[in-house]
């Protein structure tokens, strides 16, 4: 199964490297998201930045979030997936193994086109999951009567 | 299981007057997304997430060190108490949507707080350890589910 947006409502959402911190938390608080992607005018993701990265790479080091570039907050060592490739088992994988929340996507071309969160995955994996838990113990039960 | 078996302490707090450049310290010193909110007697009366810090910031127009704890809208408040049984939580959470909750005496003091990942990290596939994989994907399920989806859940019904 391709795919592109588990989460189709939601656009993504990208921010220059030279925006502040405070525009960056402007717009996490507008659009109830958790991360904004920092790119490029190419479209090319070079970093991401959470809403605790502002808390703690910022306020807590005493920094002005109107003064602080993303590019000097950012995560810039980026774990992408590609669009209509990667499936979201592979994506739920990279998390693990990289212990990460958030894999922005990227088209063919390197332009940032969405972002898979581990929110994302768990809506929708948990209803299959679900499934599966009861499917055993219905066999379970079946099992045991006589 | 009792909550008392998996809560962590102790755990730190601050007050309604703190600043939320103090807020933030603490929840970067103590590596963790949320800190209660207890009066002069220890009694909670609410929290404060990284994410709230983050959206005050973004949204007051004045420095962290300016805004106070008591400007941050309120929320209703979660608890359990450290008797209460491990499964009691799983509805907690999952009603409140919430991954945290501070655990209080019958006083509503402050004694510790459990969170969705020590459910996690005590999840078997049978349960043997109180806690089995399905209940965790299930609180997860909930929690995790987006604003728009239990919006549009709720105008269903």
């Amino acid at each position: 199964m391709g795919w592109t947006r588990v989460r189709s409502e939601q656009e993504i959402f990208t921010l220059p490297p030279r925006a502040t911190a405070l525009e960056a938390a402007q717009a996490l608080a507008q659009r109830n998201v958790g991360a904004v992607v920092v790119a490029g005018p190419d479209g090319k993701p070079q970093g991401i930045v959470t809403d605790r990265d502002i808390v703690t790479r910022v306020v807590a080091a005493g920094l002005d979030a109107r003064e602080v570039a993303l590019e000097k907050i950012m995560t810039s060592k980026l774990v992408t997936a590609l669009e209509g490739q990667d499936h979201p088992a592979d994506i739920a994988v990279l998390m693990s193994e990289k212990g990460i929340r958030r894999v922005p996507i990227v088209a063919a071309d390197g332009r940032v086109t969405g972002i898979v969160t581990f929110d994302d995955l768990i809506t929708l994996y948990g209803h299959g999951m679900s499934c599966l838990s009861h499917a055993v113990a219905r066999q379970k039960m079946a099992k045991s009567q006589p | 299981v009792r909550i008392r078996d998996i809560m962590t302490v102790p755990v730190a707090s601050c007050g309604a007057q703190n600043n939320l450049a103090t807020v933030a310290e603490l929840l970067w010193r103590n590596d963790c997304g949320i800190v209660p909110v207890v009066d002069e007697t220890g009694r909670v009366d609410g929290v404060v997430t990284d994410r709230d810090v983050c959206i005050a910031v973004g949204t007051k127009g004045r420095p962290a060190g300016e805004i106070t704890v008591s400007e941050i809208p309120g929320k209703k408040l979660y608890t359990c108490y450290p008797d209460d049984d491990v499964s009691m939580i799983f509805d907690r959470m999952s009603s409140g949507r919430v991954r945290r909750l501070p655990v209080v005496d019958k006083a509503g003091k402050l004694l510790g707080i459990v969170s969705i990942n020590d459910l996690i990290l005590r999840a078997t596939p049978d349960g043997a350890k109180g806690v089995s994989d399905a209940q965790v994907m299930r609180v997860l399920r909930a929690v995790c589910a987006h604003e728009e989806s239990v919006k549009k859940a709720t105008r269903k019904v």
